[in-house]
Formats: C-alpha cells, structure tokens, sequence
C-alpha cells in the first residue's frame, strides 16, 4: 500500500483534497475529544431532567413530518409523473416552489396569522364571527409549517424516480391481474422505497437541522438546547453533550436509511423512461388530486407570500432600512466567498475522484456526502471548540502581532469555515454528477493531443462542467442566504445578514419588519429555483 | 518503430494481471491487427501504449525514445501517439476547426489554419469546419476523429474497435476511406477490432490476446515473424 502510493508520487490534488477532508473531519474530532472531559455539574442536571424532553419533542417533530411529507409527495409525484392534468408543467413548478420559503419564515408567518389579535383574528372579527382559537405554537403547529414547507424535498426525489420508472414493469402487473391500486402498492412503492426513504431522510435532517421554528415556537429541542446550554449557561461541554447525542440520532436514522433502502434496488441502467406517454385519471382521482393541490399550494405558497407582502406594506421604513447596506453586503459577501470555496473544493474532490479512483478518494467523497447530515448546531459547536484551542495555542503569537485574544473565534473566518464544510456536500453532489456524465474520455482525449492537466482543466473539463458549476453555485449560494442557526451561532459580534435579521426582528415582534427580509430571501430563492430548472433543461453532454 | 518489452499490466483493484509479458516490435509504416476474445486485455493494451495506464514492468521504446521503464515514464501528453477513440471524444463544445487546431501545440495561426484545411481535406470533410460535432454524423464524426489525431503528425496511431458505432450500411466505405488514409500518410498503425476481415485483408500483421497474453496469427500473406 505504502509503497504504491510512493511509486505513483503522492500527487499535489491527492494532498489539497486530504487537507479540506481534514479540516472537515476537525470539529467532530474535537467533539469526540471533549466528551473525555469530567462530567460537569449541569450536564447530570440536564440529563436528569430535561433530556427525555429534547429526544422526546426532536423524535415527534421528525416522525409527524417525515409521514405527512412522505405521503404528500409521493403522492404529487406519483400522479404528475404517471397521469394528465390541465396546466400539468405549471401545476408541476409551482409544487417546487414552497422550498424557496425556509421553515423560520413560515413559522413566523403562521404565528402571526394564528395569534390572538392576529390576521384571522381580524378578518373573522370583520365578517362578524366568533374569533377561533388554533394553538399554532404548538408541537402539531411546527409539524404542521415544516411539513408544509418540505414535502418539496420528497416530492423532487420520487418524482425524478417515478419518471424513470420503466413502463413495462407497470403493465406486466397489470397483466398479471393486478389492478392498478394494488398494483402501486405491492409492485411501485417497494421498487420506489429507496428514493422515497432518501428524500424522507432528507427531511428529517432538515427538521433536526432547524434552529428558528422551534425557537419561535418555544419548543425544546436539541438544536435549542445546544445554542441555551453554550450561551445561556456558558457550559462547553454540556453543550458538547448535547451535541454528541443529537449526533447519535442522525447516525441512528442514517443506519436506518441504509437497512430500509433494501437491496432490490432499481439499477440506473435498468431504469429507462418511456417517453412519458400519460394516463387519464379517473373522475375521483382527479377530485382529490385538484382538491388537495389547491389546499396546499394555498397553504404553502399563496397564504404565507400574500400575508407577507402586506405585511412589507406596512412596515415602518426607518426600521427597514436601519444598516440595510451592510446587511446586504455581509450576506452577498459572505455567500460569494463560501460559494467559491464550495465549488472550488467540489472540483477538486471530483476530479480526483475521476482521475485517481481509490478506495481512499471513495471514502473522501463518502464524508463530503455525509457532512450534509450533520445539523447545524453540532458544526457550531465543533467549529467553536476547534477555533477555541486553535486560538489558545496561538495566544503567544497573538500577544506578538498585537491581535486581541480569540482571534480567529471572533472573526468572519468562523462562520465562513462552517459554511463551507456544512454546503460543501451539495456543491460536490452537482459538480460529481457533472464530472460521471463526462467521464474520463475528453481528459485522456487531450492529453494524448499533447496538452497538459492545467490546459486540459481549462479548454476541456471547465465548459464542458460549467452547467454543473453553475448549479453547484446556485444551490450553494441560495443555501447560505436562507442558512440561520450556524449563522447565529458564529456570526461576529454586531454582524447581521439577512437571515439573522428575519429571526431577530421576529423574534422583536417586529413582523413586519422581518417580512421585508423574508420577501428578499424568497425571491431570490424563486429566481435561483428557476434558473436551476432552465439548466437542467439545458444540458445534454 | 515502436517496441514493447516484457510489458505486464494490472489493474489497481484487479487481482491477475491484465497483460502479461508482452512482447511486440512494429517497423515504420506497418499495419497490426488485434484481435481476441472480450475482456482479453485489447483495450489494456492500446492504453497502455498511449500512456493512460502504467505498466508494472516492462520497457517501451517509440523510435529511438524511451517511454517508459523502470524508473521513467513519458506523461501521455509528452508521446506524439495520436488515438481514435471508440466513442471519438470529439470536444462538443468545440468547433470541428477548433478540435483538430487543439493538439496543434508551437504553431502559428496561419499554419493552425493550413494544416486544419489539410487534415480536412484529407479526410474529405473541408466544409464542415464550422459545424459543431453533434451537427455531423456518426461516419464523419469518426473522420473528423481521425483528423484530429492525425493533425499533429504523431508518429503512430492507434485505433480501438474504430467501426464498432457504426451502421452496417456504412461500413463499407467508411472502412475503405480509413484504411486508405492510413496508407496514404503510411502511418505506423495498431488496431483492434473484432472483425477477422478487417484483420486478414488491411493488416500486414495480426495478433490475438487471450487473457493478456498476446501471439502472433498467421492470417497474412506478408507475415514477418513475432518477437
Ligand atoms: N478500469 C478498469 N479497472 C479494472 N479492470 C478493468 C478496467 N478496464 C478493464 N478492466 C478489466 O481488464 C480486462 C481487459 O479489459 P479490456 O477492456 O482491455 O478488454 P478488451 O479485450 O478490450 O475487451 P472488449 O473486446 O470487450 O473491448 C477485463 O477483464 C476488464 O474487466
Ligand atoms: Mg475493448
């Protein structure tokens, strides 16, 4: 082993690539390390006390939405893919559309609308009615936003599945005697059972991932409890506890994901559409599909924008705009440079993996893909901890350059490191799926032609890849605009981007203040969503 | 021309050796044929030639160069072999023009330009070098293959199944137009192919590799003996 990688020299990518994997393994290392440190005080009292409660409200959370959500998109997907409606394509992007909402806005929404006094209040108290009490601020209030607001994810996932459903597997039931609810039941949904048990899962790190919902709602979870036990309590490793066993639960539900994807999976070769000639649905099918994509897209899209534009109709201008420049200039800033970062390590992780295959660069590309699973909170803390020691031991040379203590802690640096390691799977995802489409022939094609790596980098791979830079750059940067909890966690003292200006004037009571901010985030959102679908329509290689 | 000596090839996550101890020396201007059953180690063999793979041991030599033995190994882009590849890798986001002028590396413009007009007009295809490669079809997309791995005159070509993506109908004349080529420039050529006909009637020699190991056929009437 050693001797091989000695005769084929360890190559300048080889090493750059095990740097960024390093610097993304660090702060779960430094977690690990710390959970060796003594058992303090208020971690028994936690534990004693309030810990059931957070698994308790984090498992009731993730198990109402990943059904809700499950059901509701699958469905969607399913009858889109496999039946006729009037205004089908447009029926079809505007199910995409409630992803460009992030559950913290939603949740803030939805509370206002419920609240006593709130906008029902008041239309109700128009027409001259009873007002009705509904406790949105509530767990069922937050399973009810957030499944709302992420069915899309599952919906994505299936519906590209379903579209490459071969047809012949459909009527070959069919001929076998089954009819055509028996015959999703017992032949589609088990063959479907990985794509849907991979946007579930999705979803459920999502909702373990979310830091504002749950805080405007005041439920105590994982994510709440960290940010509390850090900054409320100023206990480190209490916090890193926590974090170590919210962990815990993610690597439970990604073991899980692989034992219920099951091995009878459909093979990408095997899955050939068939040139998506569509079914007319029965009248009660079409009932029920009109009926329930009305109610959601109306709960989903409809409701929270209209509420949200007036909203931004009234709010006072001077709290608007109060360091309105800055706020724009630290979250373009700050999402340009982690953008670049995340496309820039994505290529270079790819393309050793293209050009180098190993057991080694599968691994690397394994825990890029799998950083995404880890919640937000939990990189906080790791990157805290880390950044900490890192700054203790560079105290000395501190005293020296005249820097005050806890540099790098205190610094854009932090928030822009986390942001990298948290996106940087979703940046890697789109540019390998570029560089698999490709593959290797137009690289060895150019260098049998005499040219080298940088020129073939260049003239070859680099327009060949751009759709998929592209995307990743989209995804990546739509990403850090809607990020919040890492943000809130890092963000320098005084440092505001538009996602922490949302939380902290909802939080203020200062909805429609807040609801401007949204808007700006959920248009570009919109546009970015839009731009992707054209790219995709776009690319053939 | 070109020599292989002892050359023993493995594949990093195979566990035999995909070429063994192959042995094979070509005069300037022949014309082999590889043939052999699937998955023997044809594909191996062109690639390992071209550099896009590393020998365990063994030497090679392209004229009076070394390429490869223990210790050096000349980078693919350093060889001067020019390769057809099967699914031709024409660049898609390149002009026909800007493909072939791409391994035209020290030129001037105005040469790029001459020898672009040469190249397509030696494979019969000069009013085609504004289209885009997915604008021509599979037969010219395979000659514009050619003349770009022939534009830089490298010293020798190597073709892998280079009829295998195309009709039937075609076959024919595309085959006699290649070949044609080839001879016309007299260009040391190896080709694998699957067809015997094509082994029998254009090669000067013939050899089979059967699960990496390589002999010579007796098909041709000019056979001069294996190494
Ligand atoms: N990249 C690779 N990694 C590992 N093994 C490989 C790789 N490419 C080919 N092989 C193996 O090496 C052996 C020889 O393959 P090669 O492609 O050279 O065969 P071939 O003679 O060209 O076959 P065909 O006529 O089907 O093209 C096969 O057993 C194949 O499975
Ligand atoms: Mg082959």
């Amino acid at each position: 082993m050693f001797a091989r990688f000695k005769e084929r020299g360890l190559s300048p990518l080889f090493v750059i690539v095990t740097l960024i994997i390093v610097a993304i393994v660090l702060p779960s290392v430094f977690i690990f390390i710390r959970l060796f440190h003594p058992v303090t005080e208020s971690w028994l009292h936690i534990k004693e006390y309030v810990l059931a409660d957070y698994i308790h409200n984090s498992l009731v959370l993730v198990a109402g939405v990943s059904v809700i959500t499950g059901i509701l998109g699958t469905f969607f997907a399913w009858s889109l893919s496999k039946y006729q409606w009037r205004f089908g394509l447009l029926l079809e992007s505007l199910l995409f559309l409630p992803m460009a909402i992030p559950p913290y806005i939603a949740g803030y929404v939805y509370g206002g609308i419920f609240t006593p006094f709130g906008t029902l209040d008041r239309i109700l108290n128009q027409v001259g009615k009873e007002p009705i009490r509904v406790d949105i601020l509530s767990k069922g209030g937050a399973i009810f936003v957030f499944s709302l607001f992420l069915t899309p994810d599952v919906f994505l996932v299936t519906k590209v599945f379903f579209e490459k459903l071969p047809k012949n597997i459909e009527e070959s039931s069919r001929l076998l005697g089954r009819n055509q609810s028996a015959t999703f039941f017992r032949v589609i949904l088990p063959m479907s059972r990985g794509a849907l048990v991979g946007g579930i899962v999705l979803v459920m790190l999502e909702v373990l991932n979310d830091y504002g919902l749950v805080r405007y709602f005041g439920i105590p979870t994982f994510s709440t409890a960290i940010y509390q036990t850090w900054f409320g309590m100023s206990d480190v490793d209490g916090a890193v506890r926590l974090a170590a066993s919210l962990m815990s639960i993610v690597i439970i539900i990604l073991l899980m994901e692989q034992f219920f994807r099951g091995r009878g999976r459909l093979s990408q070769a095997r899955a050939i559409s068939d040139g998506g000639i569509k079914k007319r649905a029965s009248k009660v099918y079409k009932v029920v599909f009109y009926v329930l994509t009305f109610v959601y897209l109306s709960l989903a899209l409809i409701l929270p924008i209209t509420q949200l534009v007036w909203w931004s109709s009234i709010a006072k201008q001077t709290n608007v705009m109060r360091r309105f420049g800055s706020i724009l200039f630290n979250t373009i800033s700050v999402g340009v440079i982690v953008t670049i970062l995340v496309v820039v390590c994505g290529i270079l992780i790819g393309n050793l993996n293209r050009l180098n295959p190993s057991i080694l660069s599968k691994i690397y590309a394994r825990i890029v893909i799998l950083g995404y699973s880890v919640p937000a909170s939990i990189i906080a803390i790791g990157v805290l901890v880390t950044f900490i020691s890192v700054d203790r031991s560079l105290s000395g040379l501190y005293g020296i350059l005249d820097l005050k203590n806890l540099f790098l802690t205190s610094s854009k640096f932090i928030l822009i490191f986390a942001l990298t390691i948290r996106f940087m799977a979703i940046g890697f995802n789109s540019i390998e799926s570029g560089f698999s489409k490709m593959g290797k022939k137009h690289y060895e094609a150019s260098k049998l032609l005499g040219r080298d790596e940088w020129y073939t980098f260049r003239y070859v791979d680099f327009p060949i890849l751009k759709p998929a830079i592209i995307s990743a750059a989209i995804f990546a940067f739509v990403d850090v605009l809607k990020e919040l909890p890492l943000t809130l966690i890092l963000r320098p003292f005084n440092f505001d981007t538009l996602a922490t200006r949302v939380f902290t004037y909802a939080g203020d009571e200062m909805i429609h203040e807040a609801s401007v901010y949204s808007l700006i985030i959920i248009g570009v959102s919109i546009v970015a969503l839009i731009l992707l679908s054209f790219i995709r329509k776009g690319t053939r290689i | 021309m070109i020599k292989l000596i002892n050359i023993s090839f493995q594949y990093d996550n195979a566990s035999t050796e995909t070429l063994k101890n192959i042995n094979l020396e070509l005069e300037t201007g022949e014309v082999l044929a590889v043939v052999g059953p699937s998955g023997g180690g044809k594909s191996t063999l062109l690639r390992v030639i071209a550099g896009l793979e590393k020998p365990k041991v063994g030497e090679i030599f392209l004229g009076e160069k070394c390429l490869c033995k223990k210790g050096t190994f000349v980078n693919p882009e350093k060889r001067g072999i020019g390769m057809l590849f099967q699914d031709y890798a024409l660049f898609p986001h390149m002009t026909v023009a800007k493909n072939i002028e791409y391994g035209l590396i020290g030129m001037n413009t105005t040469e790029r330009k001459k020898r672009v007009k040469e190249v397509l007009g030696l494979v019969n295809l000069v009013e085609y070098e504004k289209r885009y490669p997915h604008e021509l079809s599979g037969g010219q997309q395979q000659r514009i293959a050619l003349a770009r791995a022939i534009a830089a005159t490298p010293k020798i070509l190597l073709l892998d199944e280079p009829f295998s993506n195309l009709d039937t109908h075609l076959l024919q004349s595309v085959r006699e137009e290649l070949f044609g080529i080839i001879r016309e420039i007299g260009i040391t050529t190896i080709m694998v192919t699957h067809n015997p006909e094509d082994a029998t009637t254009q090669a000067d020699r013939v050899i089979e590799i059967v699960e990496g190991i390589a002999s010579e056929k007796n098909w041709t009437k000019n056979n001069k003996g294996f190494i």
